[in-house]
């Protein structure tokens, strides 16, 4: 008699109403007629919330299940609910612009779903082949979203961009989990550290370049330079919305993996992969942000932020400490915030067939929309970690903890980039300021958006007021 | 470690060597005369029509795709087989599901018209 | 809560805020209504201003009305303000300046009344803030805080070359102000690493370097020192940081609204005050001779460039550049007289310099031109708007019974009798001295004597609204000038305090 390993059903019960939502989404869809589509994704969005009550219900509560395989512990249902915020906001965002650019079909959201769903799982991983799936399950989701614009060729060839280069990291990925599990013999992150120190001679060079590459599949994901060339066509060439939902949830559930390979499964070489990926984190931000300064298109200018913004969030990994860990979920939850809010205002302003985003577009917003211009004004001031928003308390907390962790050089850098980033944010803050320089493009207001803009607009005001009660969660 | 696979790599260039051996030795003794018909692709004498490269509809690669997909998802039915008196009814449970998620999949393409051929 | 039970401070920052809120809420349609608002909510500001110097208690040095709320406990982070004699009247003069510079809104027009004044009344808040902040990261906060109004009131309203000037502003003061924030963070580490207490609070920082229990090494000391000074010497702007300054000035709209407000942008002298010099006494010692010749030449050159300019924003912009370096030079003195000086020299420039930046502006309104040489012989024509200028011309070049000389020549004193500094620094800033004077009077000269230009229009003196905001500022200039000590004695023993601890800091050298 095989004896099946006990299922913990709270730790499992939020990836149950998410992936169980989902499919059943999946078949009621069908029954859906076109032009109703909305109403798939409104259940979505309740899927959504139930699963982030599940979270809330989380809140505290730490353990394992299937062997080890899944764990559940703060950190991870922080990071799982940002997820879940992103992917809600994502849906409220783009329930009215996919109508509006004649691709509104049912499987968005259920989409949506499954992607968070991935993103769940990884962040709750604690097993390498684990993530490695769920990888493969957010990947694949987001390569079709990337490509749902359908006929537009732009966003055709993100899709298919997007795939080349996942499926190009994936085999890195893949790669770095054999050379590990040959040399540790396992692929759960707990073994793989019990096994560490026990490790001698060639094996802890497998082990070593095992991790090298598993941080270069992750890297890929995360958009760390240099494997950040992928993000600027992608961006630029998804449906607005999906760029949105793409730039903060992945980001925030890769980042969330790679900690935990980086501190649970290979905190042991810490002294060889922190100054690696101290290099990597300069090179993100200093890439990023130069490559932002000269971009004449929002949404690239956007991405090339993103990358920049991944800089700063290896600082967390760096610092590997409880104050790094900290300071990494505020970090995601306040700049999930302000990316959507960012992205919300351009969804706002995008009508059909309009697919270069120029800044000048941008130009004379306030005189037509105090409204969005005060969203926009909260997003880039956030992003650029101005005071009093969430942006500023989170760049705060990761500057402290490289520094304690003893990375002064660091904390030069990220001022340094943040004033480069300063500039870029403003330029466009003060263009929405100014006199319009164009025809005014059409404005959309509908209340799924406007309530999308207003949640992300409030969420970086109370963090950037109110921000102890997500700072010392763990 | 890996002295058993030395063999394995001999073996390989053991098989290159040959290959290219028996290419240059019959390109270098042997004689040639080549003709229009020695040269083309079926000795037969039939004109070759079009290139080999045929365009054909992408539904057949649709087709294959969900075969694939089906396919290996069987593939859990074998050591399931062999075990599943072994695991009882908790295994029966998750076999269950996992063929209900299958199910769903199915129903999906098939509603979805991914079946129809015109 | 303090020792009154009310949060007086705190209510001096709330104020334009909550001001600020209520004109953005009030329909355009009600400009009245939204002018009633702004202007109750700055005179309430100033109110409460006149309420802590009645509760202030000179005789004391350290921190006083304190109000202070945790805000992330975790951090030691707390929401603390208070004042002292160094920030007391910098807050008056602040809360002062607030209600001028609505007038010169009203006064100028212009397209989005609402929105000017609610930025205007949000830069105050965030100024008096700075003032008052007693925690480090706070001060950040508000010192951040004033970037986006200012940058905002100069992209929006101000002339041809409004954008460029707005980003240069704001690339400059925010790549300066990120500096400081690696100074904080390496200040709360090491006091945290050394004390095993992690806080911002400005007091408990201040005491633990005081009394030794934090020991920063010597190259750690210089480099905070740095990383403030950088942020500061950008936001003053100290020679030769200062061409965001006067780009942002020429730039900026005519009505002066903005130079106004600008005015009480001295917050970068006071935060060398409040932590480069009460900090880092040592790194101050060290490097006050290389700050007193940059400062040195900020006042001459500011002095010589203001005297070959035709635009009167411009000469007025370099005055400025050439009175800061004169209040940086006082700052490092580090003795009781330079700073004091100093201080007195903030607020007495920005109440004449803000007058002048006016009187240009309205002069601009009605010539629709800034050049001193479309202007000449308009006493006869305006003699009010003449007579309040040459008051503040004379008040700013330090002519003896008004504002500007006791400022002055307390930080010459100051200087001169300095162990850091001596007496060359003094006898060449003096040169420039002798140079304010000189471009002073002679644009006064050429916009008010001589012959009328036939070419112009006759002139209109200034209606009611202006002599009020002329009037307002009149009346400082001319108290502090005649009575200084109404000032001074309320700064003294706080400045004495900081001078003595320097003081024993270098004995102990």
């Amino acid at each position: 008699m095989i004896t099946l390993p006990v299922i913990d059903w709270t730790i499992v019960a939020q990836l149950l109403v998410v992936f169980g939502g989902a499919t059943v989404l999946l078949l009621l869809d069908l029954a859906i007629p076109a032009g109703r589509k909305q109403v798939t994704a409104y259940l979505a969005l309740l899927v959504v919330l139930g699963a982030a009550a599940v979270g809330v219900m989380h809140a505290g509560v730490s353990g394992a299940t299937f062997g080890g395989t899944l764990r559940l512990d703060p950190f991870r249902t922080a990071v799982g609910l940002v997820c879940l915020a992103a992917a809600a906001l994502s849906i409220l965002l783009a329930v009215t612009f996919l109508g509006r650019h004649q691709i509104e079909r049912g499987e968005f959201a259920v989409l949506v779903l499954f992607g968070v769903g991935g993103m769940l799982l990884l962040v709750q991983a604690a097993d390498l082949v684990v993530m490695f799936l769920s990888l493969a399950l957010l990947s694949i989701t987001l390569y079709v979203l990337a490509g749902f614009a359908l006929p537009e060729p732009r966003s055709e060839e993100a899709a298919l961009k997007y795939l080349l280069t996942g499926a190009f990291a994936t085999g890195f990925l893949v790669f770095g989990i054999a050379l590990i599990y040959g040399a540790t013999g396992s692929t759960t992150l707990a073994t793989i550290a019990a096994a560490g120190p026990g490790l001698t001679g060639e094996y802890r060079l497998y082990a070593a370049a095992g991790l090298l590459l598993l941080v270069v599949g992750l890297g890929y994901k995360a958009s760390l330079v240099p494997f950040h060339m992928w993000t600027p066509d992608v961006y630029d060439g998804a449906p607005t919305p999906v760029a949105a939902f793409m730039s903060v949830a992945s980001k925030a559930a890769v980042l969330a993996a790679l900690t935990h390979v980086l501190l649970v499964g290979f905190g042991e070489l810490r002294a060889l992969w922190a100054p690696i990926l101290a290099v990597v984190a300069a090179a993100t931000l200093l890439v990023g942000n130069i490559g932002a300064l000269v971009q004449q298109n929002v949404k690239r200018m956007l991405a090339y932020s993103s990358i920049g913004q991944a800089g700063f969030l290896l600082f967390g990994p760096i610092a590997a400490s409880d104050r790094g860990i900290d300071a990494l979920v505020f970090y995601l939850a306040g700049y999930t915030a302000a990316n959507l809010a960012a992205f919300a205002v351009l969804i706002a302003l995008e009508a059909r067939g309009e697919t270069e985003w120029s800044m000048a577009r941008l130009s004379g917003l306030w005189q037509r929309s105090p409204g969005l211009t005060l969203a926009l004004a909260l997003a880039l001031l956030s992003l650029a970690g101005v005071p009093p928003t969430a942006g500023f308390i989170a760049k705060f907390a990761m500057l402290d903890a490289v520094w304690q962790a003893g990375y002064p050089a660091l904390v030069v850098l990220g001022v340094v980039t943040s004033a480069i980033a300063a500039a870029y944010y403003l330029r466009v803050l003060l263009r929405a300021a100014g006199p319009a320089e164009t025809d005014a493009p059409p404005m959309f207001g509908d209340w799924p958006l406007r309530l999308g803009m207003a949640l992300a607009a409030l969420a970086i005001v109370v963090l950037g007021l109110a921000p102890g009660w997500l700072l010392s969660f763990s | 470690m890996l002295d058993p696979y030395v063999p394995i790599l001999v073996m390989l260039g053991v098989a290159i060597f040959v290959a290219i051996f028996v290419i240059t030795v019959s390109r270098v003794l042997g004689p040639q005369r080549p003709t229009r018909r020695k040269l083309m692709p079926y000795e037969s004498g039939m004109e070759p029509i079009g290139p080999a490269q045929r365009r054909f509809p992408v539904k057949f690669n649709l087709v294959a795709m969900l075969f694939i997909l089906f396919d290996i998802e069987v593939i859990f039915l074998f050591p399931y087989a062999l075990i599943y008196k072994d695991l009882g009814v908790p295994g029966l449970i998750a076999m269950g599901t996992f063929f209900i998620v299958l199910i769903i999949g199915m129903i999906y393409e098939w509603k979805r018209g991914a079946l129809t051929w015109d | 809560m303090n020792q009154i039970g009310f949060p007086l401070v705190s209510l001096a920052i709330a104020l334009p805020a909550l001001g600020a809120l209520l004109v953005w809420l009030t329909p355009a349609s009600q400009t009245r209504v939204a002018r009633g608002f702004a202007m109750l909510s700055a005179l309430g500001a100033l109110a409460t201003a006149v309420a802590l110097v009645a509760r202030f208690d000179a005789s004391q040095a350290g921190y006083q009305l304190v109000d202070s709320v945790a805000w992330v406990a975790a951090w030691g982070l707390s929401y603390t303000v208070s004042v002292d004699g160094i920030s007391l009247w910098l807050v008056v003069l602040t809360t002062l300046l607030t209600p001028v510079s609505l007038m010169a809104s009203w006064n100028a027009g212009g397209a989005h009344p609402r929105l000017q004044q609610a930025l205007l009344l949000l830069l105050a808040g965030a100024m008096t803030g700075v003032f008052v902040a007693q925690d480090m990261l706070l001060f950040y906060v508000f010192f951040e805080l004033t970037l986006v109004p200012t940058a905002l009131l100069i992209g929006i309203w101000g002339g041809d070359d409004r954008r460029r000037a707005a980003q240069t502003f704001l690339v400059y003061t925010f790549a300066g102000s990120v500096v400081m924030l690696v100074g904080i963070v390496g200040l709360y580490q090491a006091h945290g690493v050394q004390t095993g207490i992690y806080t911002f609070d400005l007091a408990t920082v201040l005491a633990s370097l005081q009394l030794g229990a934090v020991q920063l090494p010597l190259e750690t000391e210089r480099m905070l020192f740095a990383a403030f000074l950088i942020a500061f010497a950008v936001k003053l702007p100290l020679w030769p940081f200062h061409s965001w300054l006067t780009t942002a000035h020429t730039a900026a709209p005519s009505s002066g609204v903005v130079d106004i407000a600008g005015m009480v942008i001295k917050i970068g002298a006071y935060g060398l005050i409040r932590f480069n010099v009460q900090l880092f006494p040592q790194a101050a010692a060290w490097a006050a001779p290389a700050i007193g010749v940059l400062a040195v030449i900020g006042v001459l050159y500011g002095g010589w460039i203001a005297f070959g300019q035709r635009d009167m924003k411009r000469i007025l912009a370099f005055a400025t550049v050439s009175h800061l370096g004169l209040i940086v030079l006082g700052i490092f003195a580090l003795n009781p007289q330079g700073l004091s000086g100093a201080l007195l020299q903030m607020i007495s420039s920005g109440i004449t310099t803000g007058a002048l930046f006016l009187i240009v502006g309205m002069l601009a309104a009605r010539r629709d031109s800034r050049d001193v040489q479309h202007f000449g012989g308009i006493w006869g024509q305006a003699p009010f708007l003449g007579s309040i200028a040459l008051v503040m011309v004379l008040a700013s070049i330090g002519l003896p019974g008004l504002s500007g000389f006791i400022g002055e020549f307390t930080i010459m004193l100051g200087a001169w009798i300095s162990p850091v500094l001596g007496w060359t620094y003094v006898s060449i800033a003096v040169i420039g001295v002798v140079l304010a004077a000189a471009y002073l009077l002679r644009m006064f000269r050429l916009v008010f004597m001589g012959p009328p230009r036939e070419a112009g229009a006759p002139l209109r003196d200034a209606n009611t609204l202006e002599s009020l905001m002329l009037g307002v500022l009149l009346v400082p200039t001319l108290v502090i000038g005649l009575y200084p000590n109404a000032l001074l004695l309320m700064m003294e023993p706080s400045v004495q305090q900081i001078a003595q601890q320097i003081g024993q800091t270098l004995a102990s050298r």
